[in-house]
């Protein structure tokens, strides 16, 4: 081929989101592929499907980790490594806070909501989102700036609203506002579309 | 607020005068970190692994060995969630291993750990999923049995069949770990990743719990983990993080290492 050449266009598949309705999970990681502004087609299976088959690859039954991402010849499942691929993957800037210190919090921040926020324990719930509620006082987003302590509490909110439990969180005034301003930030928040941005 | 580093400090005979710069020779321009936790607790060894990884320097007071009297009250409030291990830099805290880790590997001297290539930063996340949500658990109820409940009471012998049964849980996890770690050096790829880390710090607790087993029958498990037991920190000193890991008489003992850097 010449230096100058016109070179082939490449050619490359829309990578394939597959989500499990009402999973927390795959809302966390359709989010981040929209506010990203990351292509990509969005799959929704029924909660009752089998063992995804990364997991069966390796023998290990039952743990029906999902999200999963299919993107070529690439494949990868659960929400911690969808959400890395999707938040590495594209043009637009990484989520990923330069601050130590601002990074730290939210790491903590998703931990809490993985660790101790459940809604099924109204007590312990509210312990969570008490705490959560103070914070958002003086800020606009969990860490200050946005980051994926909002993407990953947006998510969990998503399904409770979407359950009918939006109770358990809709006293907390400051979370409410805060919600109400990432639903105008994450552009498919509300939509459960066949495909997630262009 | 009670400073609880500053007692459990006291407590463990880190004299003022023996802490980090305190006679103006700073080695670096950084402060040294402070960690509380506990030698049997998997989240625990992943900080102090992480600090020796990146070279940062660490005090690690033990919850154990160390604990004031109204431990629970001051852990609150430190972290309100109760969430631990609490790290201190300074003037400021942060609490649990994912804060903890990701606040020393962004300050630390070395490379950061997870990969740059998209996949392969996927692959490592992968298997530190696996690692926290479902091995996690099973090495809980071995330390647990093993190391834990002898800390409130020196006379509990460990139930057994507690301890057998999990050992049998972990083995199809430990079984496709080796079936990953065939043809590659590390987890995920020839570079030591987080997933290591996290990994080597269940593996760890298994060994010096007596779950040897696990390891030693699986050869591409046991090769991985002799190079894990060995490899220089990636922050350029002459150190070996796993060194500062507990032996067992120490997590029994309910004893932390600190991360003291020597070689700058």
């Amino acid at each position: 081929m010449g230096l100058f050449s016109k070179s082939k266009a490449k050619v490359s598949e829309t990578p394939k989101l597959k989500c499990m309705s009402g999973d927390v999970s795959s809302y966390k990681c359709l989010f981040l592929a929209s506010y990203r502004k990351i292509p990509v087609e969005i799959k929704w299976e029924e909660a009752s499907i089998l063992d995804d088959k990364m997991s069966e690859s390796l023998k290990m039954s039952n743990l029906n980790r999902y999200p999963c991402i299919e993107d070529g010849d690439f494949t990868v499942c659960g929400e911690h490594a969808v959400m890395t691929y999707l938040n590495i993957k594209g043009r637009t800037p990484t989520i990923h806070p330069r601050k130590a210190r601002v990074l730290a919090m939210q790491q903590y921040w998703i931990q809490a909501l993985k660790t101790k926020f459940t809604s099924q324990v109204e007590d312990q719930g509210a312990v969570v989102l008490g705490v959560l509620d103070k914070v958002l006082t003086d800020q606009k987003y969990i860490v200050g700036e946005f980051s994926l302590a909002d993407i990953h509490w947006a998510a969990e909110f998503k399904v409770l609203e979407d359950s009918g439990k939006a109770s358990i969180f809709n006293k907390y005034q400051n979370i409410t506002d805060w919600l109400a301003r990432i639903k105008t930030e994450i552009p498919d928040f509300d939509v459960k579309s066949e495909k997630v941005a262009a | 607020m009670t400073d609880l580093f500053e007692l459990m400090a006291e407590k463990s005979g880190l004299k003022e005068d023996a802490k980090y710069g305190a006679s103006g020779d700073m080695k670096k321009t950084q402060y040294v970190l402070e960690l509380i936790g506990s030698p049997a607790d998997p989240d625990t060894l992943k900080c102090i692994i992480t600090s020796a990884e990146q070279g940062m320097e660490m005090n690690c007071y033990s919850t154990v060995t160390d604990g004031v009297s109204n431990l629970d009250e001051c852990i609150s409030e430190l972290s309100p969630l109760s969430i631990t291990p609490c790290l201190k830099e300074a003037d400021f805290y942060t609490c649990g291993a994912d804060a903890i880790t990701a606040f020393t590997d962004a300050r630390g001297l070395g490379y950061a750990l997870t990969p740059r290539n998209a996949a392969l930063a996927a692959m490592q996340n992968y298997w530190v999923d696996i690692a926290v949500t479902n091995v996690a658990p099973h090495v809980k109820l071995i330390t647990d049995e093993v190391f834990v409940k002898n800390y409130s009471d020196p006379s509990y012998s460990a139930d057994m069949q507690v301890v057998n049964t999990a050992n049998e849980d972990l083995k199809i996890f430990f079984d496709a770990l080796n079936q990953q770690l065939e043809g590659n050096k590390y987890i995920v790829c020839d570079k030591y990743t987080w997933a290591d880390l996290h990994w080597s710090a269940y593996v760890h607790l298994c060994e010096i719990a007596g779950c040897n087993s696990l390891i030693d029958e699986r050869k591409n498990v046991k090769d991985w983990f002799n190079r894990i037991k060995t490899r220089k920190a990636q922050c350029g000193q002459d150190e070996v993080a796993f060194d500062m890991m507990p032996s067992t008489e120490e997590a029994k003992q309910g004893k932390l290492r600190s991360v003291v850097i020597n070689n700058y």
